[in-house]
């Protein structure tokens, strides 16, 4: 079988499963288990017939309508299907490299983290406010948990939504495509970056001197962020898949 | 010769295909030649709509899923095996009541037998 042919089976693949709301990993084994079975079925009609447009109109009706196929597919996705975006993180993908992987799984550990710690500051929060415990002690967790926070949850949180949104600016569908759309995220990244940078170093130096040099310090990590988003913003597109033309 | 579309087999995909499997584990193409075959090529699925069904199954335990690595002769993806579990064979006896019901009962309806 040919590329181009193998790119056509793709394209009624595409169809069906691009329209699915499911995870990554989901994602990717439907894509794989119906190209290999209609592949196959491609191969049987062409054991039949020599020409090759005739047999790829055969498969595809064998394969059915694609509309239809999303629908089922859809149903068959379980509800906790959301939840396995958090094992798509955590999962060491062929290609991956390591400092990707480990990256994404410090992300996973700390919002985790994060979220037991927040908890438990709101459990007991209250048992410290009726025993009018608002000092030193608190002022310190709520450093420490505005911290964590921001490393580990808000800056990641940023991170991977804008990455996911450039990605789709330079990767996606060719209609959504659009350099400058990337160039504008890019920017909006950068301007996100900047002051909560700025202020999360501010609280952990919390020193007057603390002033034009934060300023150039956190341009840079802001910059150096956005750049290192372009190239997540690659590495999170399937973008095999994601670069087919769907239009007839 | 007249066949048996997808639209008359809504509903019975899922018994269909766990009795395929009762034959022994197999990948889809495989599961949909069986059940091309016990139908004596009167079936005419829409083929796409078998794995939909298979993912239905397996969230529900009925049947698991074992990846074949590709080897000598075969390229790309894993191939994913499905084979039948304990759940999965009382779903299929249950199935198999069910279907005889249906069929009995339908029969005295349609087939003027009573």
């Amino acid at each position: 079988m040919n590329d181009s042919t193998e790119r056509e089976l793709m394209v009624i693949v595409e169809r069906a499963v691009r329209p699915v709301r499911a995870s990554v990993s989901r994602k990717r084994r439907m894509r794989e288990e119906l190209l290999e079975h209609l592949a196959a079925v491609f191969e049987s009609e062409m054991e039949q017939n020599t020409d090759i447009q005739a047999g790829m109109e055969r498969a595809r009706r064998r394969f059915g309508d694609p509309a239809k196929l999303t629908e089922e597919l859809q149903q068959a996705v379980p509800w906790w299907d959301r939840a396995n975006y958090i094992c798509d993180i955590a999962r060491l993908e062929p290609g991956d490299s390591l400092i990707h992987f480990f990256a994404r799984l410090a992300v996973m550990v700390m919002t985790i983290f994060f979220a037991v710690m927040l908890a438990l500051w709101l459990v007991v929060l209250p048992a410290w406010i009726a025993e009018g415990k608002f000092g030193r002690e608190t002022l310190f967790v709520a450093t420490g948990i505005w911290i964590v926070g921001m490393f580990f949850v808000v800056f990641p949180f940023i991170f991977i939504s804008v990455a996911k949104r450039t990605g789709r600016a330079l990767y996606g569908e060719p209609g959504q495509r659009s350099k400058w759309l990337a160039v504008r995220w890019i920017l909006a990244a950068m301007l996100v970056f900047l002051p909560l940078f700025f202020w999360t170093f501010a609280i952990f130096i919390n020193t007057s001197g603390w002033g034009v040099a934060a300023f150039w310090f956190t341009c840079f990590l802001s910059l150096t962020f956005s750049l290192i988003l372009l190239y997540f913003s690659r590495q999170s597109s399937d973008a095999q898949w994601a670069n087919l033309e769907l239009e007839n | 010769m007249k066949t048996i579309d997808g639209d008359k087999l809504r509903g019975h995909l899922e018994t269909m295909v766990l009795s395929a499997l009762e034959r022994g584990e197999a990948h889809g193409l495989e599961i949909l030649r069986r059940l091309e075959h016990a139908g004596c090529g009167l079936l005419r699925l829409k083929e796409g709509s078998l794995y939909p069904a298979l993912y239905r199954l397996e969230a529900a335990g009925k049947v698991k899923v074992v990846k074949e690595q590709p080897g000598e002769g075969r390229r790309g993806a894993p191939r994913r095996i499905y084979r039948l579990t304990t759940k999965g064979r009382r779903e299929l006896a249950k199935g198999r009541e069910d279907w005889a019901l249906f069929v009995r009962t339908m029969d005295a309806v349609v087939g003027g037998l009573a």
